[in-house]
């Protein structure tokens, strides 16, 4: 029955088991509970304040250079892996390749720290 | 001497518990084997590791927290939850009542929605911040594998192919949780919170990823177990992993008398990586100095209308991300189960007894875990909050091209020198380097650091060092930013007005 | 049935349920919670087909990173419960034309696979790790590999010159 699957249930069991447990935990809590709502209760709470309009507003364009960035140096770190296990068979050769990889990512790094897209000051 | 007396006997008592833990751990996990099915230890191990000794561990920390607070800050801390047992005299019991009394006021306080916000999708997000949490220790080894009873048993849950990018992977889900709830509480605040929580971990993630390719050049390989590694007089080879030494200065191969040397362990190898990396997680947590999305004191957080335990599984996330960073910067970096010295000469003595080894050295696994988790609460209590622009140029203007940096210098002496005796000269230089850096910025930092002394939002432009484009952005956060001002928290949109007299 | 068929239809019931809701959901946000999740559901078929690391990276990359920059639009941009209009507009029908093509393309994949595929119990070992995926990529595909580093570089590029104005 030992496949090479095998050392994948534990996680498949392991990943099941904490979403039970995660949906397990505030259904208990919800079924103890008491349940007495009221309308000031279920206000939006603001220190007191009453709150006005809606709270989903337009954010600045600045999350969004930042959430693209992100993706680009996942991306590049997603082929650091496997160049890292097969690093020494790879030998100067590969570092040589990975040089290259990376130099042209930091070109795009200083780039977008010379735009200021990486200032938060102003 | 009396109060020595009762920490050392907390300790002594904490150690035993674990002890006794491993011991059962391991005994279940060769019963499963013999009498249910090949492979079963494994789903023993996820009942002992994960759901006694993660959350266990996790639960008393929202108490050690308390209490360790208290003792930095010269209070007495949590002591009015008391159990009035018929011969202890009404003792606070160090606290632990409120362990109990925390988790049965959470579970039994009312769970409400808050008018305007999206139902479904704000019952979802505490589940989505918990589960990828909860699921993260699957991979990290929290013992040797050794043969009990015939039984092969390892202490670990999962080992697959791609070892630390189940890490990453399933790290990197854990932003749905917090984005989610700010959004969908409909709450300004909480938007707030949830967009710099989101924005915050995943800068930090970037810099998570790239900090340990050093250690897996150094170790060729991003599984745990290969990476904590095995001694010589457990496999018959030679030692591999952390377990060997870079330098032997006394005993032989293989147990021949006490062996002694400088260990291959990863923080000698990579003290740069370390550095990376538990600062990114840090982060990643979400806690003090990193703790700008939760600012408790002004914006409260991505969590503001949660009530009873849909919050604590926010609250509890964090504690549990602290013991799972703790182990897996154990195993990476600080030897895993292994001894720094006398490893061999252990378990030579220990053969014929496997299970005696395997309680000392999950045991010892454990008091590590203890040990860093501490040095978390240690920061936790001692930094002053990050601003968010502080927070941003760190991860990305300092981690990230460190960390690239860190891996090309670190490949290239790998390369050159595949004994890793090169790189650990590298990497203790760095600690020296780091060591004498930090001494002489206090002496430095210190005429600044006058009571008067503040970042205010109004006060910054007239600062003499108060320079356009952050000039004390850099500043490490001992720098004196007593507490957050105002307009260092306010998001890139509100920030412009907030430093009406700086000249950018 | 042994434990990977039965795995292999859960998780291709789940994956297709999230699919599903993806279109159907009401809510953008929705919509992309489910997407996340029918990523999440695919990683798992993978693993079933011994693509281990492809599985990984599936919820690294496209779960984990993608998707949070979706949910991250959809969110700062506030988009509000929508239904979308009966109109047909240009983009619509040249969606629904590229839909279209993909069908036809993949369904003429799918057709061409013999009907007996080949007992994955006698592949390599290594087949699917990190390891020969590496090895691969930096010695058979090493100029597409570098060729990726430029399209890394363009996407910078356009992420700071489309935000120039507002930086």
């Amino acid at each position: 029955m030992s496949t090479p699957l095998t050392p994948y249930l534990p996680l498949a069991v392991v990943l099941l088991l904490s979403g039970v447990l995660a949906l397990a935990i505030p259904t208990i809590s919800g079924l103890l509970g008491p349940r007495r709502p009221s309308a000031i209760k279920s206000m939006s709470f603001e220190a007191g304040s009453e709150s006005s309009g809606m709270a989903r507003q337009r954010f600045a364009v600045k999350f969004y250079v930042v959430a693209l960035l992100f993706i680009v140096f996942d991306v590049e770190a997603v082929f650091l892996y496997p160049w890292a296990v097969n690093f020494q068979a790879l030998g100067w050769f590969g570092y040589t390749e990975m040089v290259v990889f990376a130099a042209t990512l930091v070109v795009g790094l200083i780039y977008v720290w010379k735009k200021g897209a990486l200032e938060w000051e102003h | 001497m009396k109060r020595v007396l009762t920490i050392l006997f907390a300790i002594g008592f904490i150690v035993f518990l674990l002890a006794g833990g491993v011991l059962t751990a391991y005994a279940v996990g060769a019963l499963a084997e013999e009498k249910l099915f090949v492979g079963a230890s494994r789903l023993t191990n996820v009942i002992f590791l994960m759901l006694i000794f993660v959350m266990i561990i996790a639960t008393m920390l929202t108490l050690a927290e308390r209490k360790w607070s208290a003792l930095m800050q010269d209070r007495i801390g949590p002591n009015r939850a008391r159990i009035a047992l018929p011969g202890l005299k009404n003792l606070s019991l160090a606290g632990l009542p409120f362990v109990a009394a925390d988790s049965l006021k959470m579970l039994t306080k009312e769970d409400f929605v808050p008018q305007t916000a999206n139902r479904f999708l704000f019952n979802l997000s505490p589940l989505l911040a918990f589960a990828p949490v909860f699921a993260l220790f699957a991979i990290v080894p929290a013992g040797p594998s050794v043969t009990l009873w015939g039984q092969r048993v390892d202490m670990v849950v999962g080992t697959p192919d791609f070892g630390l990018l189940y890490l990453f992977a399933i790290a990197s889900l854990a932003v749905y949780g917090t984005a989610l709830a700010g959004w969908s509480s409909n709450n300004k605040f909480a938007l707030l919170g949830g967009v710099r929580a989101t924005s915050q971990m995943i800068s930090y993630e970037v810099a998570l990823g790239l900090s340990l390719v050093g250690v897996m050049l150094a170790f060729g390989s991003v599984q745990l177990p290969a990476i904590v590694g095995t001694l010589a007089a457990e496999t018959g080879g030679a030692a591999a992993g952390q377990a060997r030494y870079l330098w032997q200065w006394a005993g032989g191969a293989a147990g021949e008398g006490f062996d002694f040397g400088l260990p291959a362990w990863g923080i000698i190898l990579q003290p740069l990586g370390f550095i990376g990396f538990f600062a990114a997680a840090f982060a990643e947590t979400k806690r003090a100095p990193f703790d700008v999305p939760e600012g408790e004191s002004e914006i409260i957080g991505y969590f503001v209308e949660y009530s009873g335990m849909k919050f604590g599984l926010f609250m509890i996330s964090e504690f549990v991300e602290v013991v799972v960073l703790s182990g897996v910067t154990a195993a990476l970096f600080f030897g895993g189960y292994h001894l720094p010295f006398g490893g061999e000469w252990l378990a030579t003595q220990l053969k014929d007894s496997p299970l005696v080894y395997a309680t000392l050295l999950g045991t010892f696994f454990w008091v590590k875990v203890l040990l860093l988790c501490f040095l978390q609460l240690l920061i936790r209590w001692t930094f002053p909050r990050f601003r968010y622009d502080q927070i941003q140029t760190l991860g990305w203007k300092m981690l990230l091209p460190v960390g690239l940096a860190n891996v090309f210098i670190s490949g290239a002496l790998v390369l050159w020198d595949p004994s890793l005796r090169a790189l650990a000269l590298f990497g203790l230089l760095q600690i020296g380097v780091l060591m004498a850096l930090s001494l002489s910025r206090k002496e430095s930092a210190e005429p600044e650091h006058g009571p008067g002394h503040g970042h205010g939002a109004l006060g910054h432009g007239h600062e003499p060092h108060g320079l356009p484009g952050g000039a004390h952005g850099h500043a490490l956060p001992a720098h004196g930013h007593a507490a957050a001002s105002l307009g260092g928290n306010t998001p890139a949109g509100a920030h412009a007005g907030a430093h009406p007299a700086s000249t950018h | 049935m042994n434990i990977e068929q039965v795995l292999f239809g859960a998780f291709a019931f789940l994956t297709l349920l999230s699919a599903g809701l993806v279109i159907f959901a009401r809510s953008p946000i929705s919509s992309a919670m489910a997407l996340v999740s029918t990523f999440f559901f695919l990683a798992g078929i993978y693993v079933l087909l011994w693509a281990h690391t492809v599985a990984a990276l599936q919820v690294l990359v496209y779960a984990g990173a993608i998707m949070v920059l979706f949910l991250f639009v959809i969110m700062l941009l506030n988009l509000g419960d929508e239904l979308p209009g009966s109109r047909l507009t240009f983009s619509r029908i040249l969606g629904g034309g590229a839909a279209a093509g993909l069908f036809a393309v993949l369904a003429l994949a799918i057709a061409r696979v013999p009907g007996r595929v080949a007992d994955l119990g006698t592949q390599q070992e290594s087949f699917g790790t990190l390891k020969a995926i590496g090895a691969s990529i930096f010695t058979t595909w090493l100029l597409p590999f570098e060729a990726v580093s430029l399209l890394l570089l363009v996407a910078m590029v356009g992420a700071v010159v489309v935000a120039k104005s507002r930086i």
